[in-house]
């Protein structure tokens, strides 16, 4: 079929072109190495200093006296300083506001806390963080460790101590002084050993954030799949018109649409291809992990191409030759990577150029293949790819359009 | 049936007339040359015919087939080698062939073969999995023909293709297109190189300002400048009122200059001679030359439009 063979010519002109392979595959490879290695503290560190007082959610589901004391200690006006803690009824809306990063922290007393704590057996307080957030995160697990191993010491003492007095019988009142004395030695002992074995906090971490390199990897494949798809598209749909070929081919007996059709084909090749190589490469050279969904991966991969695509016809369709073109493409592309998080990860970035950024095409991008990563639900993947798919495909057939109306 | 049929064509931009009504008929078999200075208006006429510009009016018809009713059709009876090398530069003479021939619905076996064939046709056969960027001019230009020549075309259209290429591809190109033509290839050939037309064509359109203002063998051309003479003189005139003085003088009908020479078309040649040197020589122009010619296309063009072809 000859949109197949335009396609494929289209593919062949991008591998033989020495100066747009540097460019889409060593770049980015270099950049990741660059960005990953220099910016790492991010990524290990919090994002930003805690800066002042964060918002803590508070989910405490217990009934009993005992999870009320626990939720208190985070509502102590000594930590107001530090934590700005708000209740909610359930688990899922304190993990919902936290994915939401309507909170950094939270923490969840569970159902039947103080009724497991009086008899003595383990229970768990939760503390949930969002991984961008991760010293707010250990300051709370830290105040969280602090109640439960003194619950724990309680509960212990309680225990040993119905134990000793079960074992005795009676004590008489001349005996109390050494049996309390026995029962202080054995209660420190007791808590000493005991430590979190009987309450214990529980760090939740179902996201557990991405490397630097991780990061990067995803972010410079996303930003050089745009600049594959602009060169061999946006680009090449130009050239060819300046150096006469496209005239040429529409002397042939090729229909104008297959023309097109062709020429787009071969665009979401090169981006596939692109996507493709930097996601292996990365993964073999800095042993980067993009997640354990090989599905959710190739939906983003094939989301991205298509969207790729469809900006670069849609460029080629508003640029009245290949340098303009070229300005049109750089621009873009390095707009929305600024602003989405390309360079500089979006949690770094002032609040306003968050909001902005997480609905330019890197943020949409980066943001999802971060979620694979993280092992996030494939759920979290489907709005981000239908979100490009559709972008892609409208810029596709309003740049078709434009580019039949101007005679291909 | 004529290979090809040209009515009332007109094509104009921003109100000035390209293309200004032109009429042609080429007989199957035939080289028909199309001939004419810059701007004279061939290349829209190639594109108009090749179905890339819709003209202002009039018809075009290949082979009985309308250009612009039945587009499909149309296009594969011609084979189009435009004025630039459009090609591939990165990838190799075979690919590039290869690439145009399933353009032109050829596929497997069938297109190997004629990549070949072609690539034997053009002389390049040794150097066919070079990269064309590697190719000099002339190697190019004949991979450039003989990408319009993969589906064995009834009509090859050649825009200026010996365009900035040195004689010993020239050359090649023109055997090239006799080869065709002897293959039953007819062939519409523009250039502004009278020379070409000349050794290669059977019947010639003289154009300007985007008319026909001739059209006949070279035989019935060279009659319509009569018994005249044409005198080229070697000297360098830049001064426009030494061209005038030549003008003024009785006896001389046209006068133009181009490279270094100073064509004169004059009834008798011999007569007017003198006075021609004496008015050069009088403007303090050196003479190197001097040669009394029979009328060719650089002095019917002069005869018919008092200018030369490469003005």
């Amino acid at each position: 079929m000859r949109l197949i063979e335009l396609a494929r010519k289209d593919v062949l002109l991008i591998l033989r072109d020495r100066k747009a392979l540097m460019m889409i595959i060593v770049m980015p490879f270099v950049l990741t190495a660059i960005l990953g290695g220099a910016l790492g503290g991010i990524f290990r560190e919090p994002a930003s200093a805690i800066g002042g007082a964060f918002r803590l959610i508070i989910a405490n589901e217990d009934k009993g006296e005992i999870g009320g004391r626990v939720a208190e200690v985070f509502q102590a006006a000594e930590l107001k300083k530090l934590l700005i803690p708000k209740s909610v009824a359930t688990r899922d809306e304190a993990l919902s506001a936290v994915d939401k990063k309507e909170a950094s922290v939270a923490v969840v007393i569970p159902v039947d806390f103080s009724e497991r704590v009086l008899r003595g057996e383990p229970v768990a307080v939760e503390v949930y963080q969002h991984p961008d957030s991760p010293l707010r995160g250990s300051i709370v697990q830290a105040i969280a460790m602090a109640v439960t191993d003194h619950l724990s010491a309680v509960q212990t003492a309680t225990a040993t101590g119905l134990e000793i007095w079960g074992k005795s019988g009676a004590v008489r009142p001349q005996d109390l002084a050494r049996a309390a004395a026995a029962l202080a030695g054995q209660l420190q002992a007791a808590a000493e050993q005991a430590g979190r074995q009987q309450i214990e906090y529980q760090a939740v971490e179902p996201h557990k954030g991405v490397t630097a390199f991780q990061y990067y990897a995803a972010a410079m494949a996303v930003m050089f799949c745009l600049f594959a798809t602009t060169s061999s598209g946006a680009k090449s749909f130009l050239t060819e018109r300046e150096d006469g070929t496209l005239q040429r081919l529409l002397t042939t007996p090729t229909p104008r649409w297959q023309i097109v059709v062709g020429k787009l084909v071969g665009t979401l090749l090169n981006a596939l291809l692109e996507m493709t190589t930097l996601i292996v490469a990365t993964a073999l050279v800095f042993r980067v992990s993009w997640g354990h969904s090989p599905l959710g991966l190739a939906i983003m991969v094939l989301a991205v191409s298509v969207g790729a695509s469809g900006v670069a016809i849609f460029i080629a369709s508003i640029s009245r030759n290949s340098k303009v073109a070229d300005l049109v493409s750089l621009l873009f592309i390095q707009l929305s990577a600024l602003v989405g998080g390309s360079m500089v990860p979006l949690s770094a970035l002032p609040e306003g150029a968050k909001k902005v950024g997480q609905f330019t095409f890197n943020g949409i991008a980066n943001n999802a293949f971060v979620s694979i990563m993280e092992g996030r639900p494939p759920s979290a993947i489907v709005a981000p790819a239908l979100v490009l798919v559709v972008a892609g495909l409208a810029l596709a057939l309003i740049g078709s359009r434009r580019l039949a109306a101007q005679g291909v | 049936m004529p290979i090809l049929e040209v009515r009332g064509l007109r094509k104009s931009y921003n109100g000035r007339p390209v293309v200004a009504g032109i009429d042609l008929e080429m007989k199957d078999g035939e080289v028909f040359g199309l001939l004419g200075p810059n701007g004279a208006g061939k290349s829209t006429t190639i594109s108009i015919i090749s179905g890339l510009i819709k003209p202002n009016a009039g018809s075009v018809h290949i082979a009985g087939v309308d250009v612009f009713r039945d587009q499909m059709a149309a296009r594969r009876l011609i084979g189009v080698v435009p004025q630039d090398i459009a090609l591939y530069p990165t990838l190799t003479a075979r690919e590039n062939l290869a690439f145009w021939g399933h353009m032109y619905g050829l596929n497997g076996a069938p297109l190997r073969k004629r990549v070949d064939e072609v690539l034997e046709l053009v002389g390049l056969a040794d150097r066919a999995d070079q990269r064309i960027d590697k190719y000099s001019g002339g190697m190019k230009r004949r991979i450039n023909i003989g990408a319009g020549l993969l589906h064995r075309p009834k009509l090859l259209l050649m825009d200026e293709p010996t365009v900035g290429i040195d004689p010993q591809s020239r050359n090649h190109i023109l055997d090239t297109v006799r080869e065709l033509n002897r293959q039953g290839t007819s062939v519409l050939y523009t250039s502004h190189y009278m020379e070409e037309v000349e050794v290669l064509c059977d019947r010639i359109a003289i154009m300007d300002l985007g008319k026909v203002i001739a059209c006949g063998s070279l035989n019935e051309l060279r009659l319509l400048v009569g018994d005249k003479d044409v005198i080229s003189i070697q000297a360098n005139v830049s001064d426009a009122r030494v061209l005038e003085g030549l003008r003024a003088l009785p006896g001389i009908d046209a006068v133009s200059k181009d490279d270094g020479h100073v064509r004169v078309v004059a009834p008798y040649g011999r007569k007017v001679l003198g006075d021609a040197v004496a008015c050069l020589v009088g403007a303090g122009i050196k003479v190197r030359s001097i040669e009394i010619k029979e009328p060719d296309l650089e002095g019917v063009f002069l005869h018919l439009t008092g200018k030369a072809l490469r003005d």
